[in-house]
């Protein structure tokens, strides 16, 4: 009994949602509002923090804020932005762009993936040697897949009609 | 021996967490509205003045001609720097339109020169709107151009 | 009808002098102020009446929207926010009975405060004393307390004119002395060989006296002021730009220059010369 008491509980609790439904919502109908005689209407000023924002450079701005937090700090603003000072030397980032995800697996990994593009001075040669000892590898009588096949030239298509 | 698992418990209790970790509310009738009613009714009581807007401000008879004169003695204020603003460019506009009349008739290439539309020109990217407190660095010395070299 | 009339005036001008003016172009290089204007004592009063007016029609601050209650943060929002005194019935309040919703008398303006990330030594237990040095954190650290910087720098204290760092609520601009010893915005006269746009004139001047290591931004290929030089029979006009990074350098050692705010032009530049400017110059 106390076994099937905890999954009947534990299913329930796998329903609640915290989204809120269409009909999931039942807002009390016995609200009213009051009404609002002229000149009674009052503007809704909300409780507001002065906020003090400090930019990456150090420089501060004073602001009211809603939000409960009376100190914001920015780590990367356009003040220390390489897009945004595009004639400073000085500036620490070297990809402005580097603040996704796949870009830290790319930083973070990044020196496992350049060992598959060979070297500039020797291309020509590099990839041919390659193949070579993979054939000779898999036996002598083994002939290339040439797989992908052809692809759709717009431009060659072009000429033939003409 | 399980007492609180016999005693039948609603669905919908047991539905939220919050019912299980406090099931004895001294003095408050429990609600029995699901939680995502719950949810809206606190973004809703965010949003809403019921119990707290403040007090109406009444001010006495003393008290609202101080605070008229204040607003008077300030819209006076800015009225006389919108004015002087206004005086201001207004000059700057008509020195700019003599420079230009006196360079045609002075040196008409100059002023072909001066006048041609500006293409591909834009706004300074390094320029900063003022901040209430300076940087660390007030001002940044570090001009090293790339496309100059 | 008019302008038949006009250029023959300025034609009989040109004749009449014995030599054509010389054109020539100054540069009005500023530098944009770098930290918000000062307030005279009437505007900080009145921002501060509005300021304290705003904050008693303030709305009671909904504590329970962003802080769930049972969570440390709401307990450390309670604990440096200490409930009002309650109406209790059996107490006299001779200054008028407290109105309590929401935990805030609704009289009077709410005032709260915020925990902090970094470590504050006041009032959390009743010490009393604000003990103020917090163990000085490392620079680095993110959640450092936000001090800001003065808005009176060292150039302002050493009172150092050809800085750009001074007077950072204010526009600045830039003069020279010049030949005849006295200060002046930068002019350049234009060359006999060749034909040179007025700002490209200015340009190439400016990194002549002031080398290349700046950065500036130019208004507008139009001039935006004429002013006629009799004494050196020239004709200048006015080219607006602002300086936005790098610095004026002097090329000749010899050469004096200075950033100066508009009341200082006032009093280094020729009276004339800045009567026929000063609505060139920002008040701010």
């Amino acid at each position: 009994m106390f076994r099937t008491k905890v999954i009947a509980t534990t299913q329930n609790l796998t329903f609640t949602r915290n989204v809120a439904m269409k009909g999931d919502v039942n807002l009390s109908s016995r609200r009213v509002m009051r009404k609002i005689r002229l000149g009674k209407a009052r503007p809704a000023i909300f409780y507001q923090f002065d906020t003090l924002v400090e930019l990456s450079d150090g420089s501060v701005i004073k602001r009211r804020s809603q939000a409960p937090k009376d100190e914001i700090r920015m780590i990367t603003d356009q003040r220390n932005s390489a897009l945004w000072n595009p004639n400073r030397s000085d500036l620490s980032t070297s990809d402005p762009n580097a603040t996704g995800k796949i870009n830290k697996f790319k930083q973070r990994f990044a020196s496992f993936s350049g060992e598959e593009e060979p070297v500039v001075a020797n291309e020509e040669e590099a990839p041919k040697d390659k193949q070579d000892d993979l054939l000779e590898l898999m036996g002598h009588n083994v002939q290339e897949v040439n797989k992908g096949g052809k692809l759709f030239n717009k431009k060659e298509s072009r000429n033939r009609k003409v | 021996m399980f007492k609180p698992f016999t005693t039948p418990v609603s669905s919908r209790l047991a539905s939220s967490g919050a019912v299980i970790l406090k099931n004895f509310v001294r003095g408050k009738r429990q609600s029995n509205q699901s939680a995502s009613t719950k949810k809206v009714v606190n973004q809703l009581s965010a949003l809403s003045a019921s119990r707290k807007q403040p007090k109406l401000l009444n001010l006495c008879n003393e008290d609202l001609i101080k605070h008229k004169t204040i607003v008077n003695a300030w819209n006076l204020f800015k009225r006389k720097v919108q004015q002087r603003k206004h005086l201001q460019l207004k000059k700057q506009y008509k020195s700019i339109y003599n420079a230009m009349e006196d360079l045609k008739q002075t040196s008409p290439k100059l002023f072909e020169l001066a006048n041609a539309q500006q293409e591909g020109k834009r706004f300074p990217l390094e320029m900063r709107i003022p901040t209430d407190y300076p940087p660390t660095q007030p001002w940044v010395y570090n001009y090293s151009p790339k496309n100059k070299q | 009808m008019k302008s038949v009339l006009g250029r023959s005036f300025t034609r009989a001008y040109a004749t009449q002098s014995s030599t054509a003016p010389k054109i020539s172009s100054t540069l009005l290089l500023s530098r944009n102020p770098v930290v918000t204007a000062d307030l005279n004592p009437f505007q900080a009063q009145y921002y501060k009446y509005q300021n304290e007016l705003w904050r008693r029609l303030m709305w009671t601050f909904p504590k329970w929207f962003y802080f769930r209650v049972g969570t440390i943060s709401e307990q450390r929002f309670r604990q440096l926010n200490k409930d009002p005194v309650s109406n209790n019935p059996d107490i006299e309040f001779p200054r008028g009975r407290p109105e309590i919703r929401h935990q805030r008398d609704r009289r009077f303006k709410q005032e709260l405060r915020l925990p902090k990330t970094y470590k504050e030594e006041v009032e959390v237990d009743d010490a009393g004393e604000d003990t103020g040095a917090p163990g000085a954190p490392a620079n680095d650290d993110l959640a450092r307390k936000i001090v800001p910087n003065s808005r009176i720098t060292k150039a302002d204290e050493a009172n150092d004119k050809t800085s750009l760092e001074r007077k950072l609520s204010r526009t600045l601009y830039l003069v020279i002395r010049n030949d005849n010893n006295k200060w002046a915005l930068p002019n350049f006269g234009e060359k006999t060989e060749e034909l040179q746009a007025l700002h490209d004139l200015a340009e190439e001047g400016l990194y002549k006296i002031g080398g290349e290591h700046i950065n500036y931004f130019n208004v507008s290929n139009t001039p935006c002021h004429l002013y006629n030089n009799e004494v050196e029979n020239k004709k200048e006009y006015f080219i607006k730009s602002h300086i936005l990074s790098g610095e004026f350098e002097p090329q000749d050692k010899s050469l004096q220059y200075l950033w100066l705010t508009k009341e200082e032009l006032k009093d280094h530049l020729n009276e004339d010369y800045y009567k026929d400017i000063a609505h060139l110059l920002n008040d701010v």
